[in-house]
């Protein structure tokens, strides 16, 4: 019996080699960011960026990329893998970018494409690149050393700090979800820098418009509470303070009467006084002042941000979903039909806590 | 009367609960929430708890069954109808556990085929858990029991790990307003779709004489499908809060690719390490089937389990290779569900109500 069964558990070990093919590090290639550059009308680009990590320890490692022209994403994919020496493989992709102008054509394909992938994780970043993707990805950048590396940890940090979060699972909960569209961010390569403009707004799959960084930042607080990131402001005297946010909430109340919604936002936001010329903030009544100031400004901004939300049609706050989850008997089209109707109403009280270790 | 097992190859009640639950908890569980969604959207979570306490109720009707009877089903079949009727009831019953089996082995396998390794044969995946399900079943149902204690115990893992998606969930308002989303119709309908992550409960029917005192393991088996209630909910509020609904609607299996998001430190892609985790819930699912059945068959016919074993695992071998793609394999969990679905709700409250008559009848007529 025991020799029986060793010898058919041997013959198990040699069959084994026959399947799943064993994939070692040193010989395949891996792709860390994908971009796509515009072509033509019915054509892409494809750029992989793949980093080359010499085995050797004092050759420093290089950023290198490699791209085809083709119709399909996963066409592409075999032309670039006609390019290269190993075998290409996407499991630690971390970015997705796309040019402007494929992004305002439609970027499903590539999204569906990327989302039947087992091997695709759903924390990547996804991004719209205001210029030539390739160009980007194949800079050597001094602060990073691979630009897909460098491009992560911008949009990472940022995320905290200045525009809304978001990344390849926030995008396809926002695609498919009904009442609300999706956004990305969008990056510029400056000289030996990139940049981040602002948030791309989709309608569906496609780019529509952009804000910027300074809007980004009210959209930010709009959609998510969080715990970082600095507001400047003009005093009505001319002088200038910056607050920074140490927490802010946001709350939504939307009621229907007679089949009118109406919106009501309230953003609580606690922060701190960062900077601030010339001004004794012990004086009385000067913190009052501040907050008051700030609040104000923040609910002005934040309305012109929503009426240019209305105006385009596009809700990526997600308000038409938040109302289907307060209202009952919820009708989403005839939710779209009124939207640019609907009034909102911005409330935002600020709370200065301190300000520095100074007065 | 058939011979009851010997003393030194039961365990003790409080095992009760593992069995129940590991036996509840397989496949299904990576998947299950967009069934249930498509009858009943955001507010199936309600028919999660509503299938779970129907479960209970079943099992309260099965454990009274099975203390009236004091044996195993196959032997109240034959007291109460007889060695012919009785006996092709019984082989239902068998066949059923085979089903059941088959429908995970062949499940998990997709599952390695879509999410892992694209090229590996069925067969070939299918001869390496059944062997490996042999060499276990054949040590006997204690040994089944301890597979099934640490599929319940690496199960656990699934309750630490809605973490992740829950510190990247969309919105925790999405389930609400509660019953807005769904007639009561639709809660039933998807009731009836989510009574498949609850079969196998019934496979009690087979292990009660293995059972100390099996009287008091009931209790046990209460807790096992509570626990299994809790972790089917938990799973559904957290998907239902990090998916929105047409996004779910797409998703296959939309708990393995929760893990997708999974960020530790060690490891960059979760969800392999999770499908491999997988194979300890999977191989007790399929070990305490081909256990049942094996033992059904010894108890019919006069021919040692083990070599039953060795026949079942070839009729499951065949059974499984049969069904070559995703449609396919979804039809199988389909037929699964239904067939399961009439048998545990159907006929256990009949086979309740005709033992509870016939034990009347005879006791007037043999005045006890």
């Amino acid at each position: 019996m025991g020799i029986k069964w060793s010898l058919i558990f041997i013959l198990f070990l040699f069959t084994t080699g026959c399947y799943t093919k064993p994939r070692v590090l040193e010989d395949i290639q891996l792709i860390t960011a994908i971009g796509y550059d515009y072509v033509s009308k019915d054509k892409i680009k494809g750029i992989a960026n793949i980093p080359i990590t010499p085995l050797a320890e004092d050759i420093p490692p290089k950023n290198e990329v490699i791209s085809g022209e083709g119709h399909t994403s996963k066409n592409i994919r075999q032309i670039l893998q006609a390019k290269s020496p190993r075998p290409l493989l996407s499991g630690r992709t971390e970015v997705v970018l796309f040019n402007k102008k494929v992004a305002q054509q439609g970027v499903i394909e590539v999204i569906d494409g990327l989302e039947r992938d087992p091997s695709i994780g759903r924390d990547i970043y996804l991004g719209v690149v205001n210029g030539n993707v390739e160009e980007m990805l194949k800079e050597q950048y001094s602060v990073s050393e691979f630009s897909s590396k460098y491009i992560s940890e911008l949009l990472k940090q940022n995320m905290d700090k200045n525009i809304p979060k978001t990344n390849f699972h926030h995008f396809l909960y926002y695609f498919y979800g009904k009442g609300m569209d999706p956004y990305m961010p969008i990056l510029q390569k400056k000289e030996k820098f990139i940049n981040i403009k602002g948030i791309a707004l989709f309608k569906e799959d496609k780019f529509v418009d952009s804000i910027s960084l300074k809007q980004s930042f009210i959209m930010k607080m709009l959609s998510e509470g969080f715990q970082d990131g600095t507001y400047e402001t003009k005093l009505p005297d001319g002088k200038f303070v910056t607050v920074q946010n140490m927490a802010s909430k946001v709350k939504y109340t939307i009621l229907e009467n007679n089949g009118n919604p109406r919106i009501n936002i309230y953003i609580r936001i606690n922060g701190k006084v960062n900077e601030a010329q010339r001004i004794s903030t012990i004086e009385g009544n000067v913190i009052n002042m501040i907050e008051n100031h700030v609040s104000s400004s923040l609910t002005k901004e934040g309305k012109i941000l929503l009426e240019h939300f209305q105006n385009l049609q596009i809700d990526p706050l997600g308000l038409g979903h938040k109302a289907s989850n307060q209202i009952r008997h919820f009708d989403i089209k005839e939710w779209e039909d009124k939207y640019q109707q609907i009034p909102i109403h911005v409330k935002i009280r600020v709370k200065i806590s301190n300000t520095g270790i100074i007065d | 009367m058939l011979p009851l097992p010997k003393e030194h190859r039961q365990v003790s009640p409080y095992f009760t609960f593992y069995l129940i639950h590991s036996m509840q908890k397989g496949v299904s569980i990576l998947g299950f929430e967009r069934y249930i969604m498509k009858d009943a959207g955001y507010d199936s979570w309600i028919s999660i708890i509503i299938s779970g306490l129907s479960i209970n109720l079943l099992l309260w009707i099965s454990y009274s069954i099975l203390n009236k009877g004091k044996n195993d089903i196959v032997a109240i079949h034959a007291n109460l109808f007889g060695k012919w009727i009785g006996g092709v009831l019984s082989l239902y019953f068998i066949v059923y556990f085979l089903l059941m089996v088959t429908t995970s082995l062949r499940t998990y396998i997709e599952v390695i085929q879509i999410w892992m390794f694209s090229n590996v044969h069925t067969w070939y995946l299918a001869i390496i858990f059944l062997l490996l399900a042999y060499s276990f079943t054949v040590g006997g149902f204690r040994v089944i029991t301890g597979i099934c204690f640490f599929s319940v115990i690496i199960g656990i893992i699934l309750v630490f790990l809605v973490w992740f998606p829950l510190k990247e969930a969309e919105d925790f308002t999405n389930i609400l307003p509660i019953l807005g989303h769904a007639t009561f119709k639709d809660l039933l309908v998807a009731s009836k779709t989510m009574s498949l992550g609850y079969l196998g409960f019934e496979v009690l029917f087979m292990y009660y004489p293995f059972i100390k005192q099996p009287e008091r393991s009931q209790k046990w088996a209460h807790f096992g499908v509570l626990y299994s209630i809790f972790l089917y909910l938990l799973t559904a509020v957290v998907a239902f809060s990090y998916y929105s609904e047409e996004q779910l609607a797409r998703t296959i299996w939309s708990t393995l690719t929760l893990w997708k998001i999974v960020d530790l430190p060690f490891v960059e892609r979760f969800e392999y390490a999770g499908i491999s985790i997988w194979l300890f819930i999977v191989i007790s699912d399929i070990c305490l089937g081909l256990w049942a059945a094996s033992r059904g068959l010894k108890q019919l016919f006069s021919i040692k389990q083990k070599q039953w074993l060795v026949i079942i695992i070839l009729i499951t071998f065949i059974a499984t290779i049969q069904f070559t793609d995703r449609k396919e394999v979804d039809l199988l969990n389909m037929f699964t569900n239904e067939i399961g679905f009439y048998t545990i709700y159907v006929y256990i409250p009949i086979l309740y109500i005709l033992q509870t008559i016939i034990y009347k009848v005879r006791k007037k007529r043999y005045g006890n």
